[in-house]
């Protein structure tokens, strides 16, 4: 099998060193489309994909989708839970005929403390989702708990067989942790060690024989995507020729909720030959919902009908900046097997034309753009293609991970070929990746899919400034660190 | 535009357009979910007593939550979806 090799590497570095152009960035799929905005619980905002790099898991997968964007630390009295009327997905396509194989369910459920009678003083209900400290040995003073179930289908995933997923103790329900409300409530034991304590073993029953263990954790993590997003939005008011750490992240002082699986390779590849997953994440609401005219606390509305789907993700940025305007909604609601209705905006892209009128970049001029179908729809020939033309995460998990001191953040483009775009490391800078990629740097390194000359100003090293690496990250499952307070003076 | 639609059935947004009328009274059906569609959006948010008598009325017409999405319009109204759910559209 050809892989990429140090001479792509070579190519890349020598590629990197010009300068002279400006570009654009968005954050990765953070409030992307118009009417998953007006719905943070249930918004996608980055989903990672890649062999996990924690010593000893090498033969998993660890996925990784991130919801509820933008979050505050700060964001009392209410905080940031999760939708318990919708479904959030994590699907899996080891065929490579763009239609899943392999779904995870999420399912969450949320309830008052004091066995849902809610907490009182003096048979008064508190306003607070706390009234005193946290942690795993005392939850007297929480007034607010959200448990999940997890479901594995196999096949399509509204009509296969659906599976429940099981902890440990045989129960087929799992703790979500309270989100870091702050120092003061996280008193007697450390937010890293309280949420820790949620990371539940799970087995896989539908997995094949001696592939059936793996982990799962849902909770509040610090914001794992680096951007400087509000530069960018501003006719991009930044220097996308300077430092790869010259500007602030705008993020830095967020905060995400993250459902994080690991799943034996074995079971997520079916024993197909060439080792190749597909995956991306969406999450659905029910069609018709009715407001209540008198809302309860657990039941504000009445839901019902066929699951809609309201978000997709799969690889970053793709409806920030490939999907045109009119077309996000409708692309949040698709699925990758019928990805042919937005293929001209793949062979087609508007990004670089918009660059070339903002600040005179030559726009790559090669006919319906091959490297970015290649980049995008099909994989990369030798890499992780594997037949399907759709847009999705592509992993060859025959790739072992590389280790978390070792990987380079601009992953396969840099030599690194266990990184983006061969899945996805929580430390794989792709907003620089993708402007390169998008400018036609896939055209400079000779992969046959076009020539330097179709794109002049893609050896450039566009980026936007603020840096992502593997150092922002733990080393172990889940990966993405221990959120950020809400208060620091408790 | 199909599958992407999904209905919020506030009664402050039920019609689109209201008429004005302070006492418009639709005459009832035996349909919960209908029945709350028929109101229009300056009219008495209806009261919700039994949530899985609603949940069952809207699964009569939407079907259930593994089914396909109704498809919808850009200019349909609820009832126009409803009628569509219901194979009379």
């Amino acid at each position: 099998m050809h892989l990429f090799t140090r001479k792509t590497l070579l190519a890349t570095c020598v590629a990197i060193s010009c300068s002279g152009a400006v570009i654009s960035a968005q954050a990765s799929s953070h409030r992307e489309a118009p009417f998953i905005a007006e719905m943070p619980k249930v918004d996608s905002t980055d989903f990672y994909m890649f062999r996990s790099y924690e010593p000893g898991r090498e033969n998993y997968v660890t996925l990784i989708a991130n919801y509820s964007p933008l979050q505050d630390a700060y964001g009392g009295p209410n905080y940031f839970s999760m939708a318990n009327d919708a479904l959030y997905e994590i699907h899996i396509d080891n065929s490579g005929d763009a239609k899943e194989d392999i779904t995870f369910q999420f399912r969450f459920d949320k309830s008052l403390g004091n066995g849902g009678k809610g907490l009182a003083i003096n048979n008064i209900a508190v306003p607070l989702k706390n009234i005193g400290p946290v942690s795993t040995s005392d939850k007297s003073g929480l007034n607010f708990q959200e448990t999940y179930k997890l479901t594995m289908v196999k096949g399509d995933r509204r009509f296969g067989k659906k599976i429940r997923v099981k902890n440990s103790g045989g129960g087929r329900s799992f703790a979500k942790p309270y989100d870091n409300v702050g120092d003061k409530t996280f008193s007697t034991q450390s937010y890293a060690d309280y949420a820790n304590a949620f990371i539940h073993n799970v087995t896989f029953s539908a997995c094949p024989s001696g592939a059936q263990d793996g982990r799962v954790f849902v909770g509040q993590r610090k914001e794992s995507f680096a951007v400087n997003l509000g530069e960018v939005f501003d006719l991009v008011n930044t220097n996308p020729l300077g430092p790869v750490d010259g500007e602030q992240n705008a993020l830095k002082d967020k905060n995400i909720t993250t459902i994080a699986l690991e799943v034996p390779v074995a079971c997520l590849t079916g024993g197909n030959e060439n080792g190749i997953i597909g995956g991306w994440t969406s999450s659905s609401l029910k069609q018709v919902r009715v407001l209540k005219r008198r809302p309860g606390f657990k039941k504000p509305a009445v839901s019902g009908g066929a699951w809609t789907q309201v978000s997709r993700l799969g690889m970053p940025l793709v409806n920030e900046v490939v999907i045109g305007l009119p077309d996000k909604n409708r692309f949040n609601a698709s699925e990758p097997k019928k990805d042919q209705q937005f293929a001209a905006y793949v062979t087609n892209p508007t990004l670089p034309h918009l660059l070339n009128a903002l600040f005179g970049v030559i726009a790559p001029t090669v006919e319906n753009r091959p490297d970015l179908v290649a980049a995008f729809l099909t994989g990369l020939d030798g890499l992780n293609a594997n037949g399907s033309v759709a847009e999705m995460q592509r992993l060859n998990t025959t790739i072992a991970p590389t280790p978390k001191n070792q990987q380079n953040n601009l992953g396969v483009a840099a030599g690194d070929n266990a990184g983006f775009p061969n899945g996805r490391r929580p430390g794989d800078d792709v907003v620089d990746i993708s402007l390169r990629v998008a400018m036609g740097a896939l055209c400079h390194l000779n992969l046959g899919l076009c020539t330097p000359e179709d794109a002049p100003s893609g050896d450039l090293p566009y980026t936007d400034g603020a840096l992502q690496n593997a150092d922002q990250f733990d080393e172990v499952f889940p990966y993405l660190t221990t959120p950020l307070p809400g208060s620091t003076n408790g | 535009m199909k599958n992407s639609l999904l209905i919020s059935l506030s009664i402050l947004g039920l019609m689109g357009c209201g008429s004005g009328s302070k006492h418009h009274t639709p005459p009832e059906m035996t349909n919960q979910l209908k029945n709350i569609a028929s109101f229009l959006e300056d009219d008495e948010a209806q009261l919700i007593n039994d949530d899985l008598a609603l949940e069952s009325d809207i699964k009569a017409i939407f079907k259930g939550e593994d089914s396909e999405p109704v498809a919808s319009e850009l200019e349909d109204s609820i009832q126009d979806v409803i009628r569509r759910a219901e194979g009379v559209k």
